[in-house]
């Protein structure tokens, strides 16, 4: 927004009625006047001064800078003005000193005015901004003018903002005066497009509704005062719009198919779990003979049954009996007789182990309840149950239906393992294995995939045990160091497990700083080396039957990842999702 | 007066100073000499740097002793005291930091460098020592020096009840097989006692057959095989009738080899019956004592005292590691008394372990492992009870009643044909020859059935396959 200098009001009133030329320094511009003395770049910035390298930050750029239409952006961190590079004063007294004349603040001026700078002088800036491939940072040059600050006055000489634009203190008919409008538009435009998105406090949902709610006055401005200034605020207004809206994304069934995962996965494998059940015993129905009563295994003639094939009652999880350090499934009783399963028995590990995949990759919810049919072995066993010895036969297993939900075929072994019915169907989960060499970017997506498959012990480990801040000075009064610190994630866990089933439709990673060393190793002897990035991501939900990317105060968009010595990359804040 | 004031002294130099704190104090003293020696203008800076070390001395030394009872428990149904372990250094650790950041808080507002790097140190330092005493696996050694013991224990109880159940179904098996035996020597017994009564008849009857045929010879004062066809009416039939008297022994005599056949069939209709039994008790009753056999000692051989002895022996060359990495020479000291602690309490569990061991070796072998005693194969086979009634049946005296009778039938049941010649004692041999041989053959058969007994009925293998 233009604001009229002081000294030009004065000059103004001064000229007001007044039939001579006007004095120095103030010329007509029409339709109004600008100060020739008095040239800005028309950027506001915001001073970075302690971060590496020092710079400014570009968080507005005015109407009518002379940096509009040119490849300068909000957010770009200026890194030297026409080749002299910012630099970071030594101490207070010289950044009060310096900070106000720098590009950007609010005594600009009085460092061009020294540079004998006039309105149109150039200015070379290099400037950093993020990579647009998503890593890192790039410095490029742009080029822009300075320019005289300007009052524009309508044929009554009231103050316009801008050529033919409205009078800052009418409304027409709005609510506010056109000047405490734009200043308000302004201020939200530089929340939401200066850092907006990595700080918070912004909730783009919310907000992009209170945009909206102005696009009645943008289409007015548009409409009714034509010019520089309203296009100019109609291209700002659209750029926050398309901020807020969030990035679309196509999301197909397979990237949502986790949220329904456990249910679903669940409901398939059993309903093939029973269908491969009932093709077993249909297929060895011939070889099978009742279980009981089973035979005497002393007195009985085992040779009779030995080989025969039975299908054995469900054996709960309470019917297991420890012999020494072996344990047993057993089933029967005194009157009926038993059977006895060795839990070292090759199809019966198989089917533990497929039980164990199945919590890992389906759900953890599973009734180990296991019908088993075998095959009998000719030797009589005898183990101590319930304080009695109880005698019966051994049973080598051949599959093993688990409760309701899976069947295992153990006569099935590919690549040493029975694999339970549907499991070559269920989708691979992601290899959520890292190298100590992963890059962050690979931490946070298993991070993502983690969270997503409820890989609780995945998602743990990947925190980093240490607490390090430092700001790479090498001094010992800038560190704090921990090697080990207590993580309680039990509850960041479960809220992020909420979010992504609920609100969060997928996470995306969409930036990696630059890796900066925060600890150097010369702080004391001994002292480690940490390192750190800056990992941003990105939630997407759901509006209006879209997927866009939002944020909002219950999300953390930066996620700062350190390591130790040239260790693995570990997420160094404890936050859910 | 001097020489004793010397003596005294003396005394005095050479006692040997008190133990000092269980847990040591040469750490404490290390740091406090650092701060001494650190520059600074601070006096306060100091001040606070020796109260943090006091506190955390304090509490390492308090933590230490909860480390100590973790160890020492000797609950066998505590078996997780390393997650306790693990928890209590973790809160150790927590403390240091809490003690440290305070410690920092309190120093002035512009502390040296020295100061500064001193305080990182000593938590790096102790840090360290703290993080590697949580992975040192002490207390996971202990308990698994102590679940070794439930282990042993268990096991041995086990045992038991298997041994009674098994004794109990061979007992019952070895009682059927004696039932079938004695059923056995009952029937023999019987058969003999009718064997020895048809034998008495055929005599007797014999005995009269012959008497008659006597009288008539030296009536007729002919050889019967004269007067048979020289006499006529009623003195033929009186000779005849007097001859068919000895043919009719001829059914007697068949009744007397059937006694055998009968015998025989008894004999092999028991010898079945023990075989099916025989076989429950080798198939059923000793693959079961093998099983136990080999379940044994393969538990001895996975859970014998010697693993107890190697995890302590882990736990002590894990405890010298820690120790001999430690940074300062202040915490080797510290730590070092605490490692000599935490041994001793595990030497403690190694010894009851030990114990536990010896008694369950006492009680079990020579029948569950290493050789089998002779007692456990007596139990089992009963090769002793079985010879027994093997010379039960051998008491019976078949083998030289048999060979009587045999000698008995080949001369004409003892009865004495002097009163005959020799060509009448032919005649009458011949009409019973075919007969007397039968049952000669069976005789013979029967004879053999003690030896048979002995071979069936052999113990001494079915002992043998007791291993």
């Amino acid at each position: 927004m233009c604001r009229p200098q002081t000294g030009v009001l004065l000059l103004l009133l001064a000229n007001i009625g007044a039939t001579s030329a006007p004095t120095r320094g103030i010329f007509r511009a029409s339709p109004g006047f600008a100060q020739d003395d008095s040239v800005k770049s028309g950027l506001v910035t915001s001073p970075m001064l302690d971060a590496d390298p020092p710079g400014l930050r570009v968080s507005w750029i005015n109407w009518d800078s002379g940096f509009r239409g040119v490849d300068l952006r909000i957010g770009d961190r200026i890194l030297a003005v026409n080749g002299h590079a910012i630099v970071r004063p030594k101490d207070l007294r010289e950044t009060q000193r310096s900070l106000p004349r720098m590009i950007g603040q609010y005594a600009e001026s009085q460092a061009w005015a020294e540079q004998k700078a006039r309105d149109g002088t150039v200015v070379t800036l290099k400037v950093s901004r993020r990579s647009p491939g998503g890593e890192g940072a790039q410095v490029v040059e742009v080029r822009g003018a300075l320019r005289a600050e300007r009052l524009y006055v309508n044929k009554s000489n009231a103050n316009t903002l801008g050529p033919g634009g409205p009078v800052g203190r009418s409304s027409d008919g709005f609510s506010s005066p056109w000047s405490g409008w734009y200043e308000a538009e302004v201020f939200r435009a530089t929340r939401v497009l200066d850092g907006g998105w990595q700080s918070r406090s912004l909730d783009s949902r919310r907000m992009l509704k209170e945009h909206l709610a102005e696009k009645e006055r943008v289409d007015f401005l548009l409409k009714t005062y034509p010019g520089t200034f309203a296009s100019t605020v109609k291209e700002d207004w659209d750029l926050v719009r398309t901020s807020l809206e969030g990035k679309r994304y196509e999301l197909g069934e397979k990237d949502l198919a986790y949220r329904q995962l456990g249910e679903q996965r669940a409901a398939e494998i059993a309903t093939a779990g029973r269908k491969a059940r009932e093709e077993f015993l249909r297929a060895g129905a011939a070889q099978r003979i009742e279980p009981f009563p089973a035979i005497d295994p002393i007195r009985g003639d085992r040779e009779k049954v030995a080989g025969k094939v039975v299908l054995l009652p469900p054996i709960p999880p309470r019917d297991w009996v420890m012999d020494g350090p072996k344990a047993y499934l057993f089933s029967g009783d005194r009157d009926r007789g038993f059977y006895f399963v060795d839990t070292r028995d090759p199809g019966i590990a198989r089917v533990f182990e497929a039980c164990y995949r199945y919590k890992k990759r389906v759900t953890p919810r599973l009734d180990e309840t296991y019908t088993i049919v075998g095959r009998i072995r000719a030797e009589p066993k005898m183990l101590v149950i319930q304080n009695k010895a109880q005698t019966g036969l051994a049973v080598e297993v051949l599959a093993a239906a688990v409760g309701e939900a899976m069947f295992v075929d153990a006569t099935v072994i590919k690549d040493k393992i029975s694999a339970f019915a549907g499991e070559e169907a269920l989708r691979k989960p992601p290899d959520t294995r890292l190298t100590r060499e992963a890059s962050p970017r690979q931490v946070m997506e298993v991070f993502i995939a983690a969270l997503k498959e409820g890989d609780e012990e995945t998602w743990k480990g990947l925190f980093a045990p240490w607490r390090a801040i430092g700001s790479g000075t090498g001094k010992i009064q800038d560190i704090v160091y921990y090697p080990y610190r207590r993580l309680l994630l039990d509850e960041p866990f479960v809220a992020s497990r909420r979010l992504i089933l609920d609100r969060v439709h997928d996470v995306r990673v969409v930036y990696v700083s630059e890796v900066r060393r925060i600890i150097t190793g010369k702080e004391f002897d001994g002292a480690p080396v940490v390192e750190e990035v800056m990992v941003e991501l990105e939630h997407v939900g759901k509006f209006e039957n879209e997927y866009r990317a939002f944020t909002s105060v219950a999300v953390n968009r930066i996620w700062p990842l350190q390591r130790v010595d040239g260790g693995p990359w570990r997420i160094a804040d404890p936050q859910q999702l | 007066m001097v020489s004793r004031l010397l003596l005294v002294l003396l005394v005095l130099w050479t006692r040997p100073s008190p133990p000092g704190p269980a847990l040591g104090d040469a750490r404490a003293k290390e740091l406090k000499d650092q701060i001494l020696k650190l520059e600074s203008d601070q006096p306060k800076d100091r001040e606070v740097l020796q109260r943090a070390v006091d506190d955390y001395i304090k509490e390492r030394d308090e933590f230490f002793k909860k480390l100590l009872e973790i160890v020492a428990e000797s609950g066998t149904d505590r078996t997780n005291q390393e997650a306790l372990w693990v928890d209590c250094v973790k809160q150790l650790r927590d403390k240091l930091r809490a003690i440290v950041e305070g410690a920092k808080g309190n120093l002035s507002k512009e502390p040296t460098v020295a100061v500064l790097a001193f305080y990182t140190v000593m938590l790096l330092d102790e840090d360290k020592c703290l993080a590697a005493l949580q992975e040192v696996k002490v207390a996971e050694k202990r308990d698994e020096i102590v679940k070794n013991q439930a282990l042993v224990v268990d096991m041995s109880t086990k045992l038991q009840i298997k041994w009674d159940r098994l004794l109990d179904e061979d007992n019952r098996i070895d009682e059927h097989e004696k039932r079938v035996v004695d059923e056995l020597k009952a029937a023999i017994e019987r058969s003999y006692d009718d064997a020895d009564r048809k034998y008495r008849s055929i005599k007797e009857d014999a005995v009269v057959a012959v008497d008659k045929i006597v009288g008539l010879v030296k009536k007729f004062d002919k050889p019967i095989t004269v007067l048979v066809s020289t006499l006529t009416g009623a003195d033929l039939e009186t000779v005849k009738q007097a001859v068919r008297a000895i043919k009719d022994l001829e059914p007697g005599i068949r009744t007397f080899s059937e006694i055998y056949l009968k015998t025989n069939e008894n004999y092999i209709a028991r010898r079945n019956d023990y075989n099916s039994l025989l076989g429950s008790e080798r198939g059923g009753v000793y693959v079961l004592f093998g099983g136990f056999r080999r379940d044994t000692q393969e538990f001895v051989d996975k859970n014998g005292f010697s693993t107890a002895q190697e995890s302590y022996s882990k736990a002590k060359d894990a405890l010298d590691r820690l120790v001999s990495g430690l940074p300062t020479d202040g915490q080797k000291a510290d730590i070092g008394a605490f490692a000599k602690e935490v041994l001793e309490k595990l030497s403690g569990h190694l010894s009851a372990t030990e114990k536990i061991h010896n008694a369950f070796v006492e009680r079990h072998k020579s029948k569950f492992f290493g050789p089998l005693g002779p007692d456990i194969k007596e139990a089992l086979a009963e090769t002793r009870v079985w010879e027994d009634r093997l010379r039960m049946i051998e008491g019976l005296g078949l083998e030289s009643k048999l060979r009587q009778w045999r000698s008995s039938a080949n001369t004409f049941f003892d009865v004495s044909l002097s009163g005959l010649s020799s060509a009448d004692a032919e005649y009458l041999r011949k009409l019973i020859q075919e007969r007397v041989d039968e049952l000669v053959k069976s005789l013979e058969e029967a004879e053999k059935i003690p030896e048979k007994y002995r071979r069936d009925f052999d113990r001494r293998e079915v002992e043998s396959q007791l291993k």
